[in-house]
C-alpha cells in the first residue's frame, strides 16, 4: 500500500475551525459595542504579538508546551482507538512525583533532573496501566475508568499538598519550592518558554517516526483502524493497546514533571486546572497527527492568552466572552464533518490550480 | 496561482495587524495613573472578588486613575495575568489574594514596577516595591462566634472553610474561640473544601453534611462556594453566618450576621496612596478599629432580627450585648483573640 506523502487537510481543517470560531465570537463581542477589527487585532497581538517586556508570542510558546505533550498523549490513545481521558490524572501524578523528588533529592542536577523525569514518566505510565488493563482484560469502558482515575488523582494531589508535602507558610496549601539547580532554564525569563519546549518538540518528531515508520506504529494504527482485523492479521491487539496507553501515560506524566521543573517549581491545589482535558481537544483538533498537535497547541495557547487576557487588558471585555471565543473554536471543530466537504473541495481545487501552474 | 496570492495577501494583512495593534496600545496612554487589579476568580461571588471590584469602581469614580479589573480562574492563569499586566505597563498592579511566592518573585524580577496586595501576603519582609494591606479578621470572626455559640439550639456549630491555610484559619479559629466563650460545651465541626472557592455545589453538599450532623449554625468562609452554604441554611431551615460582604439579605432570616472584610476599602486605599504619591512597600495591618472588618450588626443591618422566627429573633439583643462587652475588652487589650497568621494553635482551641 502506498501512503500519501502528506494530507493538507490536517492543516486546513483546524485552521478553518479556528477561523470560523474566531469570526463568530468576534461578531458576538461586537454586540457589546467593541469594533470587531479592534478586538481581532487585540486578540492577535495579545496572543502572538511582538511587543512589551516579554513578548506575548513567547508566553504563548511557553504555555503551549504542556498542551503539546498532553495532546500527544491523548493522540496516542486515539491512534489505537481507545478514548482514554486519564491524561489529567497522569499529568497530576507526574507533577506530584517531580515536586516530591525535586524538593527532597540531594543529587547533582545532571543526575537528578533525568532521574526526576524518568520517575514522573514511570508514575504517569503506571497510571496508564490501570485503564489499559481494565479495558483489555475485563472490557471495562476506558472513558468511565479514566474519568474516575482523574478524580482520584486530584484528591491525592489535595492530600499531598495539604499534608505530606506541605511547606509551612503560605495561604495556599503548596509543596516546598524545588532546589534551584533542578529548575529547567527558560529562554526568555518570565515567558515559561524554555528547554521543556525543545523536549516536547523532540518527542513529537520521535513519535511521528514511531507511528508512521516503525512496526510498532503500524501495529498501533492497525489496531486503531480495526481491532478485529488486526487480531486476524496476527497482531496481539491487547498488548498493543496496553503499550500505547502506558507510553501515553508516561508522556502526560512528563508534561506534569516539566511544568513543575520549568515553571511552577512546586505544586499546589488547583495546579491541575484541566490541562489534561485540553490535551483531548488538542488531539481532536489536530486530527490525531503529531504535527497537527503542535500547530493546534500553539494556536490554542495563543487564543487563550489573547482572548482571556488580551481582550480584558486592552478592551475591558469580560473574561467570559474570551471563554466564549474558545468554546466557539472547539464547537466548530466538533461539527467539522458538517462543513468538511466544502473545505475539501476548496483545498482540492487549490492544489489542482497549483499543479496547473506548474 | 491567483489563489496563492490571495492567501499571501491575507497573511500579510494579519501580520501587519499584529504590529499595528501593538503600536496603538502604547499610543493610547494618557495622563491618568493606570492601575490593574488582578482578582483570583471571576466576578459574581457576592463575596471577596465582588468586594474588590467595589473598591475598583470607587477608585475609578473618585481618583485620578484608570483602574482595570482582570478576572482569572485557577492558579495557572494568575501568573499569566500578572505578567500580561506588567507587559502592558501599568503604573501599579494589585494582586488580590494571589500566591505570596509569585508576588515576591515578580516584585524582585521587576524592581521598578509597583505591586500591591489588598489582602494578606505571608512573608517576613517585603521588597520596597510591594505593599501589602493585611485585614485581621480573627477578632470580627470571634464576635460572630460569640453570637453563634449563644444562639445555637443544638450545641453544635460548624464552619465550611475554603482550605486549611493560615489566612482561612484566622476566620475559623477566631470563630471557634468565640463559640467556646459563650458555649463551652458546644461541639465544633470544620469542613475544608480543598481550596475550591468557586464551587457552590460543593459548598452546599458540605453544609448539608454538617446540618445532618446536627449543627444548626454554619459559618461560611469560602468565597463563591459559600453561596451554597447559605442556600443550604435556608433550605434546611437552619442558620448561617456570611462572610466578606454583607450577605444577610441573601436569605433574610436564615443568615444571622456577616463577618465583613472590607477588601473594597483596602483596594481603594492602596490605589489612593499610589495616586497621592504616598506608596510605600511593606506591611500595613487593618483591624476592627480601622473599620476594615466587623460584623454586619455594627453597620446597622437588622435583616435577621426582622425576619427570623420569634425565638431566634429574641436572642439577637442579648447576643449583641455580649458582642459589645467583648468588643470593648478586645479594643482595650484586656481580652486576646487567637491569630492564626502569627501564632501556633492554642491548646484550648485544638
Amino acid at each position: 500500500m502506498k501512503r500519501k506523502s502528506f494530507d493538507p487537510m490536517v492543516l486546513v481543517m483546524p485552521a478553518v475551525a479556528l477561523l470560523l470560531g474566531v469570526v463568530v465570537a468576534v461578531l458576538l463581542i461586537a454586540i457589546t459595542g467593541v469594533s470587531p477589527l479592534r478586538s481581532l487585532g487585540v486578540l492577535i497581538s495579545g496572543g502572538f504579538g511582538f511587543s512589551g517586556k516579554v513578548w506575548p508570542i513567547f508566553m504563548t510558546l511557553g504555555s503551549s508546551t504542556p498542551l503539546i505533550l498532553t495532546g500527544l498523549a491523548a493522540m496516542l490513545c486515539f491512534k489505537v482507538g481507545v478514548f482514554c481521558i486519564a491524561q489529567e490524572g497522569q499529568y497530576v501524578f507526574g507533577a506530584i512525583v517531580a515536586a516530591w523528588f525535586g524538593a527532597s533529592l540531594k543529587l547533582p542536577p545532571v543526575i537528578a533532573v533525568p532521574f526526576i523525569m524518568l520517575a514522573s514518566m514511570a508514575a504517569g505510565g503506571l497510571y496508564g496501566v490501570i485503564p489499559a488493563v481494565l479495558k483489555v482484560k475485563l472490557g471495562v469502558n476506558e472513558i468511565i475508568s479514566s474519568i474516575m482515575l482523574n478524580n482520584i488523582s486530584t484528591l491525592v494531589l489535595e492530600y499531598m499538598v495539604a499534608f505530606p508535602l506541605r511547606a509551612d507558610a503560605g495561604q495556599k496549601a503548596q509543596s516546598e519550592v524545588i532546589s534551584k539547580g533542578y529548575w529547567l532554564p527558560q529562554f526568555i525569563y518570565g515567558s515559561r518558554w524554555g528547554v521543556s519546549f525543545l523536549i516536547a518538540i523532540a518527542l513529537i518528531v520521535f513519535f511521528y517516526f514511531y507511528i508512521y515508520k516503525t512496526r510498532w506504529g503500524y501495529e498501533m494504527r492497525m489496531v486503531g483502524e480495526n481491532r478485529r482485523f488486526a487480531d486476524y492479521g496476527g497482531i496481539k491487539s491487547g498488548n498493543v493497546i496496553i503499550r500505547s496507553l502506558v507510553i501515553s501515560g508516561a508522556i502526560a506524566g512528563l508534561a506534569g514533571c516539566m511544568e513543575v521543573l520549568g515553571n511552577y517549581h512546586r505544586i499546589m491545589t488547583g495546579f491541575s486546572s484541566g490541562l489534561g482535558f485540553d490535551g483531548l481537544s488538542v488531539a481532536m483538533l489536530g486530527m490525531s497527527n503529531p504535527i497537527g498537535v503542535v500547530i493546534v497547541s500553539f494556536l490554542l495557547a495563543g487564543i487563550r492568552q489573547g482572548a482571556q487576557l488580551g481582550l480584558q487588558l486592552s478592551l475591558q471585555i469580560p473574561r467570559e466572552l474570551g471563554g466564549v471565543l474558545i468554546a466557539m473554536v472547539i464547537f466548530f471543530v466538533a461539527i467539522g464533518n458538517v462543513y468538511r466537504p466544502v473545505v475539501e473541495k476548496a483545498v482540492r481545487s487549490i492544489s489542482r490550480g497549483r499543479k496547473d501552474d506548474e | 496561482m491567483k489563489k496563492i496570492f490571495t492567501l499571501l495577501f491575507v497573511a500579510v494583512v494579519s501580520i501587519s495587524m499584529i504590529f499595528a495593534a501593538g503600536a496603538n496600545e502604547t499610543a493610547a496612554k494618557d495622563e491618568k495613573v493606570t492601575v490593574a487589579v488582578v482578582i483570583p476568580s471571576p466576578l459574581g461571588d457576592r463575596s471577596f472578588c465582588d468586594s474588590a471590584n467595589e473598591g475598583v469602581k470607587r477608585a475609578n469614580a473618585e481618583l485620578n486613575a484608570k483602574v482595570d479589573l482582570i478576572e482569572t480562574q485557577g492558579v495557572h492563569e494568575h501568573e499569566n495575568a500578572m505578567r500580561g499586566a506588567i507587559n502592558k505597563g501599568y503604573d501599579l498592579i494589585l494582586g488580590v489574594g494571589l500566591d505570596t511566592q509569585m508576588m515576591l518573585d515578580l516584585a524582585n524580577e521587576y524592581p521598578d514596577q509597583a505591586f500591591a496586595s489588598p489582602s494578606e501576603l505571608y512573608a517576613d519582609v517585603l521588597p520596597d516595591n510591594l505593599a501589602s494591606l493585611l485585614i485581621n479578621v480573627n477578632k470580627s470572626s470571634f464576635l460572630a462566634g460569640l453570637i453563634a455559640g449563644y444562639m445555637t439550639n443544638t450545641d453544635k456549630v460548624g464552619v465550611v472553610a475554603g482550605g486549611d491555610a493560615p489566612g482561612i484559619n484566622q476566620f475559623v479559629y477566631g470563630f471557634k474561640q468565640g463559640v467556646l466563650v459563650t458555649n463551652p460545651d458546644c461541639k465544633f465541626y470544620v469542613n475544608y473544601l480543598g481550596f475550591d472557592f468557586s464551587n457552590p455545589t460543593l459548598g452546599k453538599e458540605s453544609a448539608i453534611a454538617l446540618y445532618d450532623e446536627g449543627c444548626d449554625i454554619i459559618y461560611s468562609v469560602c468565597g463563591l462556594s459559600g453561596e451554597g452554604v447559605l442556600a443550604a441554611a435556608a433550605e434546611t431551615g437552619n442558620y448561617a453566618v456570611g462572610v466578606d460582604t454583607v450577605q444577610d439579605e441573601f436569605y433574610p432570616g436564615s443568615i444571622i450576621t456577616s463577618v465583613i472584610k472590607r477588601v473594597d476599602n483596602s483596594t481603594y486605599d492602596l490605589i489612593k496612596s499610589y495616586v497621592d504619591g504616598n506608596f510605600k512597600g511593606g506591611f500595613r495591618t487593618l483591624d476592627i478599629e480601622d473599620g476594615a472588618t466587623g460584623i454586619s450588626w455594627d453597620v446597622g443591618y437588622t435583616t435577621f432580627k426582622d425576619n427570623a422566627p420569634a425565638d431566634m429573633a429574641a436572642k439577637v439583643d442579648p447576643a449583641a450585648k455580649i458582642v459589645e462587652e467583648y468588643k470593648a475588652k478586645i479594643l482595650s487589650g484586656e481580652y486576646k483573640v487567637y491569630d492564626a497568621l502569627t501564632e501556633e494553635l492554642w491548646d484550648s482551641l485544638k
